[in-house]
């Protein structure tokens, strides 16, 4: 095993003293201070706040229009385009589900369902929040581009009950993506 | 009436009483302006820290007034009832005013209720203690931390005295002759509480952190004593309210501009006082286990020292006599080097000569600005600089800042004989 | 009348509490109570110099020993493992030897403060210590004989009527206006001119003792290895 010599910084006299540096630290803080108090805080700009410093007054304040593309929210479950469930019940995110929030109870297709050839539909399909991490994972597995990531981040609960999301709250959160899966088309 | 005020003239004539009554008073006074300062430094650090990181800290704890809807309106605005009762149109200054003042959401407090409620917190939290310690020390530690810099508050002088027709008053609860002294000797006291606490705990972290306490807390009461001497070799009297008064009227130690301050020798002299200054305020913030010397709760090394296994109001009863600690470092080097309550400029004398107890509320005043104003620089040193290693502490302590106070008290000693 | 007599209550109420605490630091089994006794018995007696008008002195105690030594007592005493400690038995010949020495200790103190000016015609002791230690400053500017007439209402007790009357203790002519304003008595300016004029010579022996136990200490400390 070979070492590595760390490169350590050679003070000078005046920097041993200390009182030197000591004096810009405490410019440099005190910079922050002032330019905090006046609203004019480095960043500031890009970040379109009201009151001290760069940060969001958050209940005033949100995120939801500044939220990028790729975040993470809370899972939910989409309908095709033609108001099918994509989920097919093949329980890859409950498996895949790090944190084990994901609960399917396979049944029966739909016999009104327009599409009869999947071999089963989520007869349940719950979703503990309390439990669930944002990973992704879900919607990294679904064969079915069925479950996606929202961009919601504010969940709010009074009762360990109401952390468990049930399939129609699921689908009235999601609802429905655009493209078709044509997996499932009886004509295929 | 008359009997009342016969009764209160003979009482205030007889001399034991007159003396207990005026002391019961200022030391109430200064019981209630302390604690009320350890919840405003709480405060004050969590704001200035917010300020420091670009944030705006704990802004929005207040009194809120939609609460005394139910005893008015049931309108939800009240700022609007009450510009309304008071027939104030809303386009009108006032109403701007009251708006800019948050008025119309809560009480303007900007977060000040902020640590009143942590105290309200800590008090109703659950109050456990670890079956494995020792419960009689356990209890008295945190006594033992948060009682010290109360009674060393005793000396420091917040104004100047009064003559009153029942005799004289000295704006200072116990004015002794060994002012700088007793706040050593009482608040190097504290120390017991946190090696006592570190002790009984009964569990390593807390036990390391007690002795590093305990080390820490003596090696710099050395260096904190010595560094003193250069300071009571000029002014000749251990009385901090007669230190103040030679500085009201002479100029303050650091700043000597009017009256005798504006000799040549008594800029000769600020050499020794500004080392004395340094090794000073460095050993205070030791002493107080403020930032840059808060070994003994350095939380990654220990996993928050002495009061690891505290809860509820003792941890709080630890943490606000960590406070406590600091504004009475605070008022002890603002009396001893930046004029305790004068005003400077010679206004204390003119002041007094046109009436003494408007120049007492000036003086109180003064005093609580200047405490403020180093309570924000304690804080602002504490958001500068990261925390020294236990080696660097030890090191700066015995090597360094003993050596420089010893020498300085000869260097003082060689400026006084010279210069005068 | 008053102040002498909360002097005296206060007095001995402290000197109670002092023999007491005295007598733990030798009866507790755990050290650290026996440490925590000391450092009470040190307060109490320095609370009583206070009383005493012997300001500096208590602050002293204070520091040095009540605020230094004791915590390193205390120090070094949490570092030991003191559950063998609590649980062992001495034996009645070391108490017996102890007792020896701390009755000669005892019997010498009595005499030596027996032997203090005053200490006989039942005076407050504050009074005793002040003059003693006064005599030696103030010298031929003040009788001593002419004190007493003034001397039992000097109690001591709060710090600015300890000063006023000490001041009329040295002048028993300035009126008490005049007392009230002198501030208390020099106390340090006392203890230094005894300690560097009447009792130098035992000063310095004793620094000198200290610091040979100092470098003792450390020579012991430092184990020659001899690997």
């Amino acid at each position: 095993m070979s070492y590595i010599k760390i490169k350590r910084p050679k003070f000078s006299l005046l920097d041993k003293v200390y009182v030197v540096e000591l004096v810009k630290g405490l410019v440099i803080t005190m910079r922050h201070l002032v330019l905090s108090l006046l609203g004019k805080s480095r960043g500031k700009k890009d970040f379109s706040t009201k009151g001290v410093g760069v940060c969001m007054q958050f209940p005033d304040e949100r995120w939801d229009s500044r939220l990028p593309e790729y975040y993470r929210g809370a899972p939910t479950l989409v309908r095709g385009e033609d108001g099918r469930e994509r989920c097919v019940s093949c329980q890859l995110c409950e498996f895949i589900c790090p944190a084990r929030a994901i609960t399917i109870t396979p049944g029966e297709v739909d016999p009104t369902s327009s599409c009869q050839k999947q071999e089963k539909a989520p007869a349940k399909f719950e979703i503990d929040m309390l439990r669930c991490i944002y990973c992704g994972m879900c919607q990294e597995a679904c064969p079915e581009q069925a479950i996606f990531l929202s961009k919601e981040y504010l969940i709010t609960l009074t009762d360990r009950k109401q952390a468990i999301r049930d399939k129609e709250t699921l689908y009235r959160l999601g609802g429905t993506r655009k493209g078709l899966v044509n997996k499932w088309n009886q004509y295929k | 009436m008359d009997a009342i005020i016969n009764w209160y003239n003979d009482l205030m004539s007889h001399e034991i009483w007159f003396y207990l009554i005026h002391t019961l008073l200022k030391l109430v006074l200064m019981f209630a302006v302390i604690l009320a300062f350890v919840v405003l430094s709480v405060w004050i650090e969590r704001r200035v820290a917010g300020w420091i990181q670009d944030r705006p800290g704990p802004n929005r704890a207040g009194i809120p007034l939609f609460l005394l809807q139910r005893f008015g309106s049931k309108e939800k605005q009240p700022l609007k009832n009450w510009l309304h009762f008071f027939g104030i149109p809303e386009t009108s200054w006032i109403a701007r005013l009251c708006t800019w003042l948050r008025l119309d959401r809560e009480f303007p407090c900007w977060g000040l209720i902020q640590p009143c409620l942590d105290g309200g917190k800590l008090f109703l939290k659950q109050e456990t203690t670890p079956s494995y310690v020792r419960k009689f020390y356990f209890i008295l530690a945190p006594m033992l931390v948060l009682g010290p810099p109360m009674v060393a508050a005793a000396v420091i002088p917040f104004a100047s005295e009064v003559n009153t027709c029942y005799g004289h008053i000295s704006m200072c609860v116990a004015n002794l002759d060994i002012g700088p002294l007793w706040i050593f000797a009482i608040s190097g006291l504290s120390v017991y509480g946190l090696t006592l606490a570190g002790w009984s705990s009964n569990s390593k972290f807390p036990f390391l952190g007690g002795l590093r306490a305990t080390a820490q807390l003596i090696s710099y009461e050395v260096a904190m004593g010595l560094s003193v001497i250069p300071l009571l070799m000029m002014f000749g009297t251990l009385n901090l309210q007669q230190i103040v008064q030679f500085q009201a009227d002479n100029g303050w130690t650091l700043l000597p501009l009017w009256g005798e301050g504006l000799s040549w020798q008594r800029w000769a002299m600020m050499l020794p006082l500004g080392i004395s200054f340094i090794v000073f305020v460095t050993c205070v913030f030791a002493e107080a286990n403020r930032t840059p010397f808060d070994m003994a709760e350095c939380e990654t090394d220990l996993v928050a020292g002495y009061h690891a296994e505290y809860s509820s109001m003792k941890f709080a009863s630890f943490f606000m006599g960590e406070y406590a600690a600091m504004v009475i470092g605070s008022a002890v080097v603002v009396t001893l080097f930046l004029g305790g309550w004068s005003i400077g400029f010679g206004a204390d004398a003119a002041l007094a000569a046109y009436s003494e107890w408007l120049a007492v509320l000036c003086q109180l005043c003064m005093f609580i600005v200047k405490l403020l104003a180093f309570i924000v620089f304690f804080v602002w040193v504490r958001w500068t600089l990261p925390r020294f290693r236990w080696d660097q502490v030890m090191k700066l302590g015995w090597l360094y800042f003993l050596e420089i106070a010893v020498a300085n008290i000869f260097l003082t000693a060689a400026v006084l004989y010279f210069v005068k | 009348m008053f102040e002498t007599s909360l002097c005296q209550i206060l007095f001995y109420l402290l000197a109670v509490v002092a023999i007491l605490c005295a007598a733990g630091v030798v009866g507790f089994r755990s050290p650290i109570n026996s440490a925590m006794s000391m450092a009470l018995c040190f307060a109490m007696v320095a609370i009583i110099f206070f009383g005493m008008g012997a300001q500096f002195l208590g602050i002293v105690q204070c520091i040095v020993y009540a605020g230094a030594i004791l915590v390193l007592f205390l120090f070094v005493v949490m570092m030991l493992d003191i559950h063998g400690e609590e649980h062992s038995r001495g034996s009645y010949i070391h108490a017996a030897v102890g007792m020896l020495i701390a009755g000669f200790v005892a019997g010498l103190l009595i005499k030596a403060a027996l032997d203090l000016p005053g200490a006989k015609d039942n005076t407050c002791p504050a009074i005793t210590l002040c003059e003693s230690a006064g005599e030696l400053l103030i010298g031929e500017a003040r009788q001593v004989k002419e004190a007493p007439a003034a001397a039992p209402q000097y109690g001591g007790c709060l710090p600015e009527l300890s000063a006023a009357a000490a001041a009329r203790l040295e002048n028993p002519a300035i009126s008490e206006a005049d007392a009230a304003k002198a501030t208390s008595i020099p106390d340090v300016k006392l203890l230094g001119q005894c300690l560097y004029t009447r009792y130098n010579i035992p000063f310095v022996i004793l620094s000198f003792a200290l610091l040979a136990g100092t470098v003792g200490a450390v020579a012991l400390a430092r184990k020659i290895r001899k690997d």
